[in-house]
């Protein structure tokens, strides 16, 4: 017989103690009474009942605290010069409407093509093909001057 | 866990909280064995016990319904008794008031109860009543994980990777546990069962 054999054995003929039968139903109603209390709402978690002194003193003494803060940062020594250096410059409004870049690229085209215009107009090629006319009018009178 | 337990605990948590009192009227006696088994005497454990129970119901909406409840119960029960014996770790453990039966409403000191066999000789009932002392004093000697291994599988009859999942470790090493344990226990008893024959 090895010793777990013989401690299994000697187990079995001596179990563990147990609770007093008579204490069991005791043991379970203490536990369903901290139970019940448990799952019912706390009188401590119930909201404060309403009290003139709660609406008003509170929230006028948070009020005086936040003035003072308040009253601290704008009377700080050289709270305002750096007030002045960190606010971003102001730039200037256009109030009345600048032209769009449509209407100044249409009329940059239009002062293009006229002075196109008047570039084809004063180069002279008329007047080179009248003179190249006239050349070979002269030319061909000539030779008929020759052949006769 | 059956239908019938998952019932319950739906209902618990669906409202009705009175059903509780059959978790703990199914469990109490398995709980308070357990925790008696760690603390050695009846009132730590009635307390202990107790204190499960109601850290269970505070938890029960984290408990998943497929899970057995017990196996969940008894870890908590388990961690609890490791809380109570780190309270006291400037004392030493008295299992039941061993050394002390006066003072134990049980009357033997042990944590096993003390059926003399009729047939038995005086002696032998006396040698008997002894051997039950050095065991619960072998048993309270154990350092706590193998203790807690020990007894939840051999003498709570858990198997062994009930015993790991209470213990919240690997079930190798709760085998490894239960083994030193049971090396440890037949060392320190082996002048009083050697005449058992063993």
């Amino acid at each position: 017989m090895d010793f777990m054999a013989w401690f299994r054995d000697w187990l079995s003929r001596h179990p563990l103690k147990e609770l007093d039968p008579s204490q069991h139903s005791r043991f379970t109603a203490e536990v369903m009474t901290r139970v019940r209390r448990l799952s019912q709402p706390q009188p401590g978690q119930a909201p404060a009942p309403w009290s003139p002194a709660r609406w008003v003193v509170w929230p006028s003494l948070a009020l005086a605290a936040a003035g003072l803060v308040i009253a601290l940062t704008l009377h700080r020594p050289g709270a305002e010069p750096e007030m002045v250096r960190t606010t971003p410059q102001s730039t200037p409004l256009m109030l009345a409407e600048g032209p769009s870049d449509d209407e100044r690229w249409l009329e940059q085209t239009l002062l293009l093509l006229e002075d196109l215009d008047e570039s084809a107009a004063s180069d002279g090629s008329v007047d080179e093909d009248a003179q190249l006319l006239d050349e070979l009018e002269q030319l061909e009178q000539e030779e008929v001057a020759t052949r006769s | 866990m059956g239908g019938s337990e998952a019932d319950t605990i739906r209902a618990i948590l669906a409202g009705d909280v009175d059903r509780y009192a059959e978790l703990v009227d199914r469990y109490r006696a398995a709980a308070l064995r357990l925790a008696f088994s760690f603390v050695g005497n009846y009132d730590d454990a009635k307390d202990i016990a107790q204190e499960s129970f109601i850290s269970a119901y505070q938890a029960l909406g984290r408990f998943r319904v497929e899970a057995k409840f017990s196996t969940w119960l008894f870890r908590i029960v388990v961690n609890k008794c490791k809380d109570s014996r780190r309270q006291r770790a400037h004392r030493p453990l008295v299992v039941a008031g061993v050394g002390e039966p006066e003072h134990d409403s049980e009357g033997s000191g042990t944590l096993f109860v003390d059926v003399d066999d009729p047939a038995a000789g005086p002696s032998a009932q006396l040698a008997n009543r002894e051997l039950a002392q050095r065991l619960s004093q072998a048993i309270g000697r154990l350092p706590m994980k193998q203790r807690t291994a020990f007894l939840l599988h051999h003498v709570h009859g858990c198997s062994l990777e009930e015993t790991a999942e209470m213990m919240g470790c690997r079930l190798g090493t709760v085998k490894a546990q239960v083994f030193r344990a049971t090396a440890s226990l037949r060392d320190q008893l082996a002048p009083w069962v050697a005449q058992e024959g063993i």
